[in-house]
């Protein structure tokens, strides 16, 4: 049976949790994690949290520098572990260490930036082993990947089904300039350069973080996901007012137990929402359409490149190649814009004027040809 | 007795520009081939160019080393061992990869030394023991490290550093943004950024003070000329300069100018301040953002984002490359930038100062009369003696 598992950031919240019988929740505090309440509030919460017995998973997903790592083993210390389930871990060298020195504590591992693939992710669940008890699965991943992914990796998967996008985390702190204390800023970016606009921009003591404008919403896929296999959905509505996060929550909870309606609860969230990657993903489609083919040398026939042209006196080419450049030699040219002109070379000489047979290496002249521009590739001609 | 200095690593964008890299003094440079880079959009190597590159560079002993550092999917992690196996074969020195299913694949299949690429957001030696322990050799470390740190962190987990030492900064953790993916239909982390960071935005936030337009998430470029000294005291084992996608007169100058000054301190006796800061001045003439020394010292602060306006300084332009010398009186300029005959170039040789050429008997290839040339034009000048093949040739503005 797949769990449910969401942020909690105060009492209310908790409250809600005990109501709806979620018994695991994630607490997400500084500075551990990269965008959370604060330590005391945190501890607080923990405190809270195992009294009333639910479990607390705690949000560890900074990234942390050499200087940072230092205080970061110290923060560590303050934490009660007896009153922690496990730890969601995004920088591997936290992971190495709590392995290392904290072997009793569970892992979870994000793997929004190293998951992409089954072999990545069978190399985690070797090199944790035991220690290791939750993928956090990448939110890139399409259905095909996730089902491939359930097929093959054992460890239990996580997967961010309702709630908002991180896009961006930097150290840097870029909407205040200030480093100096623990507060959090919020704010609202909108771009002319890009379609999308209110990118929700929080700055804390980690740093700047950006969401995307539109939230995840996979909530109409739970069944499918059940059955490929994912053993957790993870929620993220700390952006909603708690009463926002009191009407919606019992839905979701119901969408999982006995199939709710999902496309009532898309009706009601109170942001736009996207699938995201999950139909497909494409995002690699794009761009390899900026490579112009044309400009890509076959190296079995390439033999060089035109440099120069100049109407009506000569072709300037550049012998980079395997092959050389021949009198009498059937060669194949194609501009950039794929134009393709064949024909036997008539003229060869260098640059001081004098005529050659061929050329092995280097710049060399023959006549102009109609159409033929600098960077046309050069090749032979084969039949 | 000389200090042991570091591997300068520069990038080699294609064939002509592994050429000037190491002509300019690199001692490796790094490139992509046709698939598994990020970069995917540029003009990456063929197998036979890597080859040619390779042999290039080893003829003066300098190493190649191939960037593998997207992040694969399944069906593309299938097609890798046949590309490495190729790769290998041609000698290429190392491979650099992000991916755990890559470097599992490159152990698996080859002999190659893996470099871990900054994509991984490898800060700290905990995680650089943990990359060791999966068979890489060198990490090369995320922006946010400090000089200090990154040699607290080969003394402690064992492992060359390599360090980010001049140019673009992608403002993020690397391989932690993923704007273009959900904004564009790109994917970052596999060689699509829209460089989304470097545009404007609109700020509402209920402090007035923070509610503006402002250019607040794009970097300024790297400067750490100024800490070489440093680098070279704390042992860092490479320092890179970014820049696959630039020019060749970026590359040719940047290059020669932190070769001279890694050499200028090699000895023994204290680095020349002075010479140090007219090399500093060469880094000026390139197109550049606004420079800062990001966190090579401190923690970058609010002036390492150029917030107000995004511009690029450019003091110099590229007119061309030398393609030839072979004639005993003349020499040959492939041109890349508009230039009148008359105008005063700068030709910059391998080592030492440019050597300014006056360009009023400038013709094109076989004596025809050009007062203006064009990108894509030939222009002969008379010989000068320096003036070598693939050296960059410059105009002040
Ligand atoms: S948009 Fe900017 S910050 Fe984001 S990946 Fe690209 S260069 Fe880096």
């Amino acid at each position: 049976m797949s769990n449910i598992v969401t942020y909690i950031q105060s009492e209310s919240d908790l409250e809600l949790l005990k109501r709806l019988r979620i018994d695991l929740a994630i607490l997400a505090m500084r500075p551990f994690a990269r965008d959370g309440i604060s330590f005391d509030e945190g501890l607080k919460l923990i405190r809270l949290a195992t009294a009333s017995g639910t479990s607390i998973s705690l949000e560890m997903d900074k990234i942390y520098t050499q200087n940072e790592f230092e205080i970061f083993k110290d923060d560590l210390k303050k934490l009660s572990f007896e009153m922690i389930a496990s730890l969601r871990v995004a920088d591997l060298g936290v992971a190495k260490y709590i392995m290392e020195f904290y072997p009793f504590v569970k892992l979870e591992l994000w793997t929004e930036a190293i998951g992409s693939n089954v072999t990545a992710l069978i190399e985690h669940e070797r090199y944790f082993g035991r220690h290791l008890s939750t993928l956090i699965l990448s939110l890139q991943l399409s259905k095909s990947q996730l089902a491939n992914f359930c097929t093959n990796i054992s460890t239990d998967k996580e997967l961010l089904v309702l709630g908002r996008i991180p896009i961006f985390y930097s150290p840097r702190h870029l909407l205040t300039g200030r480093s100096d204390a623990d507060w959090m800023e919020v704010a609202m970016a909108s771009s002319e350069e890009t379609p999308h606009s209110g990118f929700s921009v929080v700055e804390n003591k980690n740093g700047t973080l950006m969401y995307n404008p539109k939230d995840i919403f996979l909530v109409d896929k739970l069944s499918e996901l059940m059955l490929m296999g994912v053993e957790r959905f993870r929620l993220d509505l700390r952006h909603l007012k708690f009463d926002e996060l009191e009407k919606l929550l019992p839905k979701v909870v119901s969408s999982v137990k006995d199939g709710g309606d999902s496309d009532c609860l898309k009706k009601e969230y109170p942001r736009k929402v996207i699938s995201g990657y999950y139909n497909a993903n494409k995002s690699d489609v794009l761009f390899a359409k900026l490579k112009n083919p044309n400009l890509i040398r076959d190296d079995s026939i390439y033999i060089g490149y035109v440099v120069s042209s100049l109407k009506g006196k000569y072709l300037a080419i550049v012998v980079d190649g395997e092959y050389s450049l021949k009198i009498g030699e059937q060669v194949k040219f194609v501009t950039p814009e794929g134009k393709t002109v064949k024909l036997a070379i008539g003229t060869l000489y260098l640059a001081d004027g004098n005529n050659v047979l061929t050329v092995a290496e280097g710049v060399c002249f023959t006549g102009h040809i109609k159409g033929i521009s600098a960077k046309s590739t050069v090749s032979i001609q084969r039949f | 007795m000389s200090k042991e200095l570091p591997e300068l690593l520069a990038p080699a964008g294609c064939l002509e520009r592994l050429k000037i890299a190491i002509s300019y003094g690199a001692d490796a440079v790094y490139l992509g081939g046709q698939k598994f880079g990020l970069r995917s959009a540029a003009e990456n190597f063929t197998f036979k160019e890597i080859e040619q590159g390779v042999t290039f560079a080893h003829k003066s002993s300098r190493k190649v080393y191939v960037v593998l550092n997207s992040f694969l999917h399944d069906n593309e992690l299938a097609e890798l061992p046949e590309f490495l196996r190729a790769i290998e074969n041609i000698g290429v020195d190392a491979v650099i990869c992000s991916d755990p299913g890559v470097v599992k694949t490159v152990k698996e299949f080859t002999k190659l030394e893996i470099h871990l690429s900054t994509q991984a957001s490898c800060n700290n030696a905990f995680s650089a023991r943990f990359w060791k322990d999966l068979g890489v050799a060198r990490v090369i470390l995320g922006r946010e490290c400090s000089i200090l740190e990154a040699a607290k962190i080969k003394e402690q987990a064992q492992i060359d550093v390599e360090i980010f030492v001049h140019g673009s900064m992608c403002i993020a953790y690397s391989g932690n943004c993923i704007i273009s993916n959900f904004t564009a239909g790109r994917d970052s982390n596999r060689g699509g950024c829209a460089q989304s960071c470097r545009f404007e935005y609109a700020i509402k936030s209920h402090s007035e003070a923070f509610s503006k337009n402002s250019f607040f998430l794009s970097s300024k470029d790297l400067l750490g000329i100024d800490h070489i000294e440093s680098i070279i005291k704390n042992k860092i084992s490479s320092v890179k300069i970014e820049g696959r996608m630039k020019s060749a007169l970026y590359l040719g100058t940047v290059v020669k100018t932190y070769r001279a000054a890694l050499d200028s301190c090699a000895s023994d006796c204290e680095a020349n301040q002075e010479m140090l800061l007219c090399l500093k001045k060469e880094l000026y003439k390139v197109t550049h953002r606004e420079y800062c020394d990001g966190n090579l010292v401190k923690v970058a602060g609010p002036d390492s984002v150029s917030a107000d306006r995004e511009s690029e300084e450019m003091n110099y332009g590229m007119v061309g490359v030398v393609i030839d010398t072979t004639s005993k009186d003349t020499f040959l300029i492939e041109v890349r930038g508009v230039f009148k005959r008359g105008d005063l170039l700068e030709v910059i040789p391998f080592v030492g100062e440019p050597i300014l050429v006056g360009s009023d008997q400038a013709v094109g290839p076989f004596g025809e009369e050009i007062v203006k040339f064009s990108p894509s034009s030939l222009v002969k000048l008379p010989k000068v003696a320096g003036i070598e093949k693939l050296n960059i040739v410059r105009i002040k503005l």
